[in-house]
């Protein structure tokens, strides 16, 4: 008893440390969360953990931030077959882009071959704001398919971001994840 | 009480210590093993292209569908290994890993302000003289002798994708003829 709760709480631990991060590592803004001393010789173990973990080659914050959302706003697991809004504006970086990916972490298999969004191919609605839809079905204007079933995640890359913008990440204005509905 | 006191204190120290065996070893391993997943994909000390097509699963863990990527596994145990570096007329980026995943270079096309870059990768233990340096080459002491260099190439539309691949397929990664002396 007492080997079998000692490791599994320090496996659970140590798992959702270098998944989620602990505040110390990571920054939550919304749903996104973001490792600010990615890729850094500096990086803290978690840190470092967490990329090696996930097999990722990190750029550090100078050259882009990387921002990821499991979750929609209210903080329930994005679903392959319910439909989103994700809205934002262009960001202050010199360009960006929104992948989706699905739970294997590779992209979402779709005729069009469509699986992200970058800042020069997306269409605006405004000045400077955007619209993407993620459903499984066809819709207007910037449309990210899904499938119909399975959870996934947004990833949102900014490359050469402006300085002000890499020292406050929890007050950076990121897209919203509206959740429209479900099948 | 005293004895579920002793239990209880016995499995926090033994969650702690897999924890923190876990955090602190997760990256080596891991790092290894990406690394070897590389290396079996190509010859060391050689530029491959990666192949960005559909959802294939690819070299990379989630790779950015906006990016095309080339890679050279590097060895300079015993020589420096020469990088040079087509640049395109977009965002592009080259980075060096070392073998535990650390980003211990990056520079971009705007920091680079030229189409070609050369770089030269030396092992940072060791004496490299400077009359060995070819003309026009930028020196990067890195900590391991092992290790990743990752070009990025910003591919802004599907249209661009065969110029920026060319620029990718002219960089080249080559041993230099010159052993650096031990120290």
């Amino acid at each position: 008893m007492f080997l079998i709760c000692g490791l599994g709480l320090g496996y659970c631990t140590a798992d959702y440390s270098m998944q989620e991060g602990l505040a110390t590592v990571s920054v939550r803004n919304g749903p996104w969360i973001v490792w600010p001393l990615a890729g850094s010789a500096d990086a803290d173990p978690y840190t470092r953990a967490h990329f090696a973990a996930n097999g990722h080659l990190p750029l550090t914050a100078f050259e882009a931030l990387t921002f990821r959302a499991t979750t929609d706003d209210h903080g329930q697991p994005l679903d392959q077959s319910c439909e989103y809004f994700v809205e934002g504006r262009a960001f202050k970086a010199r360009w960006w882009s929104l992948t989706a990916y699905q739970n294997d972490r590779n992209f979402i298999a779709n005729k069009a071959q469509r699986y992200s969004f970058n800042s020069q191919n997306i269409v605006y609605t405004g000045q400077g704001e955007f619209q993407v839809a993620l459903a499984s079905n066809a819709r207007p204007g910037n449309w990210l398919p899904l499938k119909n079933s399975g959870t996934f995640q947004l990833t949102l890359r900014l490359y050469n971001p402006d300085s002000d913008m890499r020292g406050s990440l929890q007050e950076l204005l990121l897209p919203k994840i509206k959740k429209v509905g479900c099948t | 009480m005293r004895r579920l006191l002793y239990w209880g204190t016995a499995t926090v120290l033994l969650a702690t210590v897999v924890h923190l065996f876990a955090v602190i070893f997760v990256p080596g391993v891991d790092s290894g093993q990406k690394m070897a997943q590389l290396e079996a994909a190509g010859e060391i000390n050689t530029l491959h292209r990666i192949s960005m097509k559909g959802t294939d699963p690819t070299l990379l863990t989630e790779p950015s569908p906006d990016l095309a990527y080339a890679f050279c596994k590097y060895d300079i145990k015993s020589r420096p290994l020469l990088v040079q570096g087509a640049i395109p007329p977009t965002y592009w980026s080259v980075s060096v890993y070392s073998e535990i995943g650390d980003n211990v270079y990056t520079l971009n096309d705007r920091q680079a302000g030229v189409d070609k870059i050369s770089l030269m990768l030396v092992d940072a233990s060791e004496t490299f003289e400077d009359e060995d340096r070819p003309e026009n080459t930028i020196i990067v002491r890195v900590p391991t002798a092992t290790g990743l260099i990752l070009f990025r190439a910003f591919v802004p539309d599907r249209s661009q994708s065969e110029l920026i691949e060319r620029h990718l397929d002219a960089s080249e990664c080559k041993t230099y003829p010159v052993r650096s002396a031990r120290r």
